[in-house]
């Protein structure tokens, strides 16, 4: 579902409807790649970048602790936006086609702090970039490296007050969201985007606060995805969460509220078994409900406290709740939104069998509408 | 208090022409001081803030050692760099915007990313929607410029608009795509237009690099960087740039207030005069006031009080004058640093409390120094009632020779202080200012020498009535001293700064002759002052070559390097071409020797300016900054140059391209066959090339002419304070004559009784007033010739490093003669239709 | 003596009213008054006066301070010009004459005697008596031949070159004789020529004023508050307010 993340991008008005250059097989009225067709997807070469779909985005998430059990949450995000489709007849070269916006993040769960960063930049003279042959991604002090095969990814990012450096091994294997890797979210040809997930990476290393430097280990998710999708004007936002539970199973569930209230039935859910199968499930065979609320004394936004995820169909029933209220991001300086972006406990049961876990969830269009965002 | 009201506030309106023109006198010496000081502050501030708006938040700024440009790559080190908390790419160039004036405007091209902790670039637009537009037009339009706001209502600009532009010697058009509102309002001074930075490399003919790279950085992290990036890069605090664009104007700006002083101290005179005369004026009035039991010091006190009055009062009116007049100072000085120093746009400045405090004390403490004498006389009255001649005009002429001897020791001064070999301006201006006074201190004694002989003179052929105008001088010689000696400083500023400006243009006329040999000249219109560095398209120069007069084509590559923290121009140029064609002025090594070395070796020549400044001269070696590293070039000649005071390095184009592996050009000179037309070579330059590219096409009388405008342009300040000045000093023969012919009102009435018509009296009063502009010309010629030589043999060399020949010239000096026989003539016009006004029954019973 | 007398004298004269109005007076004044602000009113100094002033007689006009006596002198020789009525001086009337003229006639027709003297400061004793010829366009070496001449009549020979300064009162108001004698004039006008000097020296200038008149027919107009005075005059007239109260002779 994380189509619906680049929503995020304000800059968005895309103006200059070129002749398209991509290579790509099927594209939309203003000249950019869309996702339409199934993929022959090859790693890593698809884990890099993929120009001429207007939005794509790397999504990385997870939960650490250190050797005492501290617990930490982290969250790193870089989105390529492409701004023009053609950069023809220009000279220089800081005249480019796509820009990177970041956002990173770590929960204090302990101690309920929250600190996040963002950056802009373009990818130019080595300052940022991503390879389109491998996952390589870097820029304004951000970077996910893992280019070198057979050995663990690198992740990085540092921010005012914190950073960390976290190395990661993918315990599943890419997991696509819908046949192919298309996951479709409207009606209308191109309402989609290519999207994966890797649900379970081992994660390593160090995450430092206020100068002090914890030793931690985990499990991380990440999300890949890029397409030139646009969304929908009724849609108001999304309830999105990646859950680890210690059963080895992974869910990804999304609803997507629309402004009146009601739920878009695109709203989707993949359950992957312990060997990394996916099972889709529609907006009929999952129900999200949320309940209490918690006011930010931030954006003054009202979001949901906890929710109740099942799927009937699986006996999974699970509660869902923040383990920190506040980790909600304001990013003036990259993409203008306001966001809850957090770790979460879950606990619950599976076929009768109790479960728990741990994962991440996303809340966005509390604190203003995600309509016309783009 | 009643005492002080009963003398002085009566007093001041009792006799309402001479306080009013002592006020002018201390007002208009205020006013000056009050608008040099405005102008130079409206200067320094539009320069700064030029400077400081288009350096935003940047602690510190790296540009390339080499003057040239800083790759691309560089940024990646420096954004990695342990420290660095911010660091932005700036591409700084200027442009000529049609509807922004026509003039040079300042465009910065950057990332908006980058720049972001540097400046806020709040964009006004109307919605938010636009405001997403403008960011990606922002990044992908090439054409796309962000206006400062106040700039564009001033030019009734607005989104959407297009605007055509010179950039170089080529035509563009662009596009306002949003307006930015400057994070410091206080002034659009010199805010600058903003591009996307990759949009300012392609406008400027680039793909890649920048001037410089702002940065956010503790001084520690700052020279960690520079230490790892080598010597390719420079990084210098932000101050140290502000405080060097300031450095380059400083010396102009010295200089204006020198002048402006010396206009004060002529205002000083007056008021020393009205205080005399007012004290003349009421002998009878203390010597009654005295047999009450009035002390000395309150009597000395009552002088005092009226001299602050006057001083505080003129100094009121002095800062509304010199309010006004910065209005026209300011566009003067603005126009002299554009022209020199960079593009400034110097919008009138405000009166500020330190211009206020300034002027109340000077004008004050002015007044005070000029009481001082009046005050002490008055103290002096005895207790009766004093009747007959003043003591104090014999007095004065006891002292005269005292004062002539402290005169002597004054300039014996000045002339230790002019031989003084430091570098500073100081002892300049102090011999400058010693001249002054000297000269003043000598005038008394000279006056009265020169009164006798021409009384002897006109004893025996011109008269009784040229004989009474001749000794009237002396028989009120407390008044008409400080007169002559007023008329006498101004006079030897006119003639001072006048035989130096002269001096100055003879030196620059050789100069060109020497210099200026090409018959036409072609640059870029982009090129604007400080920064001439558009690119001349090598198709123009391959036009030029074709062309079938043009025997031989030099051209010229500038580029700008620092040496030891200076900034200096290395200008590149063909000389085998110029070897035998152009005659440089060589002040040390010849011309031959030099040019052979020049072709053969790694050898440069020197400007005098920059020989100068950092000491080295013929025979030494010099290390630059090149593409390649630090390269060590001998010094194979020292230089006249007038072009810029900021210092020349000159090498052949063939080393130049070696070790900066850059071919671009600015300039080319085409020296024309024998017998072939410049202006018509420049016409069929110009409708060849007229079309594609914007040049300025020139023959050498053209450029000559130009340059000559320039010159006569920077001096159009000084002839302003001189005009002022010489203004002052005629109020003050205007003030005293009037002070006189008030005094001398029954004498002068007894004249009339025993027959004198008006036209006699008219006659007595010119040879009065002649005779003071004789004798203060006369002094004036002497001070302003020793003057001008200080101005041309230390001042000069030490504000601008450039040798100028002093010369005399007959015509300065007549002009200077006329100026003070027709200022005193002038001054007799009104004190000579009060006369004919005058009652002559009252005037016989006055006292 | 050096200079013939108005070509119209006649012996005997003196006294003769009937005769008198058939010649022009040197002076004469028809209802004259004149008129100066004072403390914001008109002050009258002079309230129709009716004199007529005879060609060569000694004439004293006797008052007190502030009478009237200097306005009558300032309105002879057009220093001043009257508020209401005509002075004529040689039977020309002032007030139709130009600035320049009336400054001719000052040169050539009058000499003026002051109290405090008015010589020039600047001048030297010779200069100061040349200044008046000067003026009226008397060569340099005339001038000064003239002077050397009246002042060797006045008695101050060898005094030629002193700065003013160095005399007395009584030499200096000689000096202002010569000054007034030097071009010839016809009418001598003495303001208080003693009264500022001891009545030694007073009593040597009012004889010169005498001399003036009786042996070269000068007509002298002179004004004194000083009794003393009136004994050389041939006539003495007394103001009072403006007023003229009693013919004398």
């Amino acid at each position: 579902m994380r189509t619906v993340r680049l929503a995020i991008l304000f800059l968005i008005v895309v103006s200059n409807a070129t002749a398209a250059v991509s290579d790509c097989a099927t594209t939309n009225s203003a000249g950019f790649c869309t996702a339409e067709r199934p993929r022959t997807w090859v790693f890593p070469r698809d884990h890099g970048a993929h120009p001429g779909y207007q939005t794509e985005w790397w999504y990385i998430t997870g939960n650490v602790a250190d050797a005492s059990g501290r617990p930490f949450g982290f969250q790193f995000t870089i989105f390529r936006r492409e701004i023009t489709t053609s950069t023809e007849g220009r000279r220089s070269s800081w005249a480019v086609r796509d820009i990177f916006l970041a956002h990173a993040a770590v929960s204090d769960i302990e101690d309920r702090r929250f600190h996040h960063t963002e950056a802009a930049r373009r990818p130019v003279a080595g300052t940022a970039g991503a390879s389109t042959e491998t996952l390589k991604i870097w820029g304004g002090g951000f970077h996910l490296d893992g280019s070198n095969p057979g050995r663990p990814w690198r992740l990085g990012a540092e921010g005012k007050g914190f950073s960390y450096n976290l190395e990661l091994s993918p315990l599943k294997p890419p997991v696509f969201h819908g046949p192919g890797g298309v996951e479709k979210k409207g009606d209308a040809p191109g309402q989609a985007s290519y999207y994966y997930s890797i649900p379970r990476l081992a994660t390593s290393g160090t995450v430092s606060l206020d100068g002090r430097t914890y030793m931690v280990t985990g499990e991380a998710w990440m999300d890949h995805e890029f397409g030139s999708a646009t969304l929908a004007n009724n849609q108001a936002g999304w309830d999105w969460f990646g859950l680890q539970l210690d059963d080895g199973t992974d869910l990804m569930a999304y609803r997507m509220r629309l402004k009146d209230g009601g739920l878009d039935r695109n709203s989707a859910a993949t359950l992957i078994d312990r060997q990394g199968n996916p099972y889709w499930f529609t907006a009929s065979e999952f129900v999200i409900t949320p309940h209490g609320e918690w006011r930010s004394p931030h954006s003054g936004a009202l979001y949901p406290a906890a929710w109740r995820i099942e799927i009937p169909a699986r006996g999974l029933e699970l509660e869902v709740r923040p383990r920190a209220a506040d980790q909600e991001l304001s990013t003036g300086g990259t993409t203008g939104v306001t966001y809850w972006e957090g770790s979460v406990s879950v606990d619950g049961q599976s076929s009768g069998t109790a479960v728990k876990g741990l994962g991440y969830a996303e809340l966005t269009g509390y604190a203003e509408s995600m309509a016309g965002r783009f | 208090m009643l005492l002080f009201r009963l003398v002085n506030a009566k007093q001041l309106f009792r006799r309402p022409a001479q306080t009013g023109l002592c006020l002018l006198g201390i007002a208009l010496g205020v006013g000056v001081v009050v608008s040099v000081d405005m102008a130079n502050r409206g200067a320094v501030a539009a320069l700064r803030s030029a400077v400081d708006a288009v350096a935003g938040r940047a602690t510190h700024q790296m540009t390339a050692a080499d003057g040239g440009l800083i790759a691309d790559e560089t940024l990646a080190h420096v954004l990695a760099h342990p420290g660095v908390q911010a660091a932005a790419p700036v591409v700084d160039e200027f442009l000529v915007v049609e509807a922004l004036g026509n003039r040079p405007v300042q465009v910065l091209g950057v990332d908006p990313f980058l720049e972001r902790p540097f400046r806020s670039l709040t964009f006004s637009t109307r919605s938010a929607e636009t405001g997403r537009q403008v960011f990606t037009d922002l990044l992908t339009r090439p054409d796309g410029v962000v206006l400062p706001e106040s700039l564009a209502a001033r030019h009734d600009l607005v989104p959407e608009n297009s605007l055509n532009a010179i950039v170089g010697a080529r035509r563009a058009s662009l596009r306002v795509i949003a307006l930015y509102t400057p994070d410091a309002p206080r002034s659009d001074d010199g805010q600058p237009l903003i591009m996307d930075i990759a949009a300012a490399q392609e406008l400027f003919g680039r793909s890649s690099g920048f001037h410089r790279i702002d940065l956010i950085a503790p001084d520690d992290a700052a020279a960690s960087l520079a230490a790892v990036l080598g010597s390719t890069v420079i990084v210098e605090r932000s101050d140290r740039r502000t405080n060097r664009v300031e450095d380059m104007i400083r010396s102009f700006r010295l200089n204006l207030t020198a002048l402006s002083l010396l206009a004060l101290l002529v205002g000083a005179f007056l008021i020393y005069n009205t205080l005399t005369f007012s004290v003349v004026q009421r002998r009878r009035q203390i010597g009654i006031l005295r047999s009450l039991g009035v002390t000395r010091a309150q009597v000395a006190w009552l002088f005092v009080l009226e001299a602050a009055a006057f001083g505080v009062a003129g100094s009121i009116l002095g800062l509304g004058l010199g309010a006004v007049l910065s209005h026209y100072t300011l566009a003067a000085v603005g126009g002299t640093v554009s022209s020199l120093f960079a593009p400034v746009t110097a919008e009138d400045a405000a009166l500020t409390w330190p211009t206020v405090t300034k002027a109340l004390s000077l004008g004050l403490a002015t007044s005070l120094v000029a009481a001082a004498v009046p005050a002490w006389e008055a103290a002096r009255i005895e207790p009766r009632i004093a009747l007959g001649r003043t003591v104090i005009d014999e007095r004065l002429m006891r002292w005269s020779p005292g004062f002539a001897l402290a005169g002597i020791v004054l300039l014996g001064g000045a002339a230790v202080l002019v031989g003084l070999p430091v570098p500073s301006l100081w002892p300049g201006f102090l011999s400058a200012f010693a001249i002054a006074v000297g000269f003043a201190l000598l005038t008394p004694t000279l006056a009265l020498w020169l009164v006798g002989v021409l009384s002897v003179l006109f004893a025996g052929v011109a008269g009784v009535v040229a004989l009474l105008g001749v000794r009237n001088i002396s028989a009120s010689f407390s008044r008409t001293a400080p007169a002559i000696a007023a008329l006498m400083v101004s006079l030897a500023m006119v003639m001072g700064v006048g035989l130096m400006v002269r001096s100055f243009r003879l030196s620059l006329v050789d100069w060109i002759g020497a210099t200026i040999r090409a018959d036409v000249y072609v640059s870029p219109v982009g090129n604007v002052a400080g920064r001439n560095d558009a690119i001349l398209p090598p198709e123009v120069i391959e036009a030029v070559r074709r062309l079938p007069e043009v025997e031989a084509v030099d051209t010229l590559r500038r580029r700008s390097i620092v040496i030891g923290g200076q900034r200096v121009n290395v200008l590149s140029a063909n000389f085998a071409v110029l070897s035998n064609r152009a005659r440089y002025l060589f002040t040390a090594g010849s011309r031959d020797e030099a040019i052979r070395r020049l072709l053969s070796s790694d050898a440069v020549i020197v400007s005098e300016t920059f020989s100068r400044r950092s000491g080295l001269t013929l025979g030494d070696t010099l290390t630059l900054d090149t593409a390649a590293g630090p390269a060590t070039f001998e010094i194979a000649g020292v230089y006249r140059d007038y072009t810029t005071d900021g210092g020349v390095v000159m090498m052949d184009r063939s080393a130049y391209e070696r070790w900066w592996q850059d071919t671009d050009l600015n300039n080319a000179a085409a020296y024309l066959r024998a017998g072939a037309d410049a202006e018509a070579a420049a016409a069929a330059l110009r409708s060849a090339l007229g079309s594609r590219y914007q040049l300025i096409i020139r023959s050498n009388a053209a450029l000559r002419a130009e340059i000559l405008r320039v010159f006569d342009r920077t001096f159009r300040v000084t002839s302003v304070l001189q005009f002022l000045t010489m203004f002052i000093a005629v109020v003050g023969i205007l003030a005293a004559l009037l002070a006189l012919l008030l005094e001398r009102t029954r004498e002068l009435a007894t004249l009339r009784s025993l027959g004198m018509t008006m036209t006699q009296l008219r006659g007595m009063l010119f040879v009065e007033s002649a005779t003071m502009g004789i004798v203060a010309a006369a002094v004036g010629t002497a001070a302003g010739i020793a003057l001008a030589y200080v101005l041309v043999t230390v001042i000069n060399v030490r504000s601008f490093g450039w040798t100028i020949d002093f010369r005399l010239s007959a015509a300065v000096i007549a002009g200077a003669w006329i100026l003070a026989l027709s200022s005193a003539m002038v001054a007799t016009l009104y004190p000579a239709w009060r006369l004919g006004r005058m009652s002559l029954a009252a005037a016989m019973r006055e006292d | 003596m050096f200079a013939p007398g108005p070509p119209e004298r006649v012996a005997g004269f003196r006294g003769d009213r009937e005769l008198k109005r058939d010649y022009v007076a040197a002076i004469e004044y028809l209802d004259v008054h004149r008129a100066f602000p004072e403390a914001g009113r008109q002050h009258e100094a002079l309230s129709g006066v009716t004199l007529r002033v005879e060609r060569g007689e000694f004439l004293a006009i006797a008052g007190k301070s502030g009478s009237g006596k200097t306005t009558l002198l300032n309105l002879a020789c057009g220093v001043d010009v009257p508020t209401a009525g005509e002075v004529l001086v040689d039977g020309r009337n002032l007030a139709e004459m130009s600035d320049r003229q009336r400054s001719l006639l000052r040169r050539t027709h009058f000499g003026i005697v002051f109290q405090f003297f008015n010589l020039m400061s600047t001048l030297s004793v010779e200069e100061n008596v040349s200044l008046p010829a000067q003026l009226a366009g008397c060569t340099v070496r005339e001038s000064r031949e003239r002077a050397r001449r009246l002042l060797s009549d006045l008695g101050l020979s060898g005094r030629e070159r002193d700065p003013i300064d160095r005399l007395s009162g009584g030499e200096q108001q000689r000096v202002a004789i010569a000054r007034a004698l030097i071009n010839n004039p016809p009418v001598i006008l003495a303001d208080e020529p003693t009264g500022n000097l001891d009545s030694e020296s007073g009593t040597v200038v009012l004889q010169c004023l005498a001399r003036l008149s009786r042996e070269q027919g000068r007509t002298v107009l002179m004004v004194t508050h000083s009794s003393d005075a009136l004994e050389f005059a041939d006539r003495v007239i007394h103001l009072r307010d403006g007023r003229l109260i009693a013919g004398g002779g």
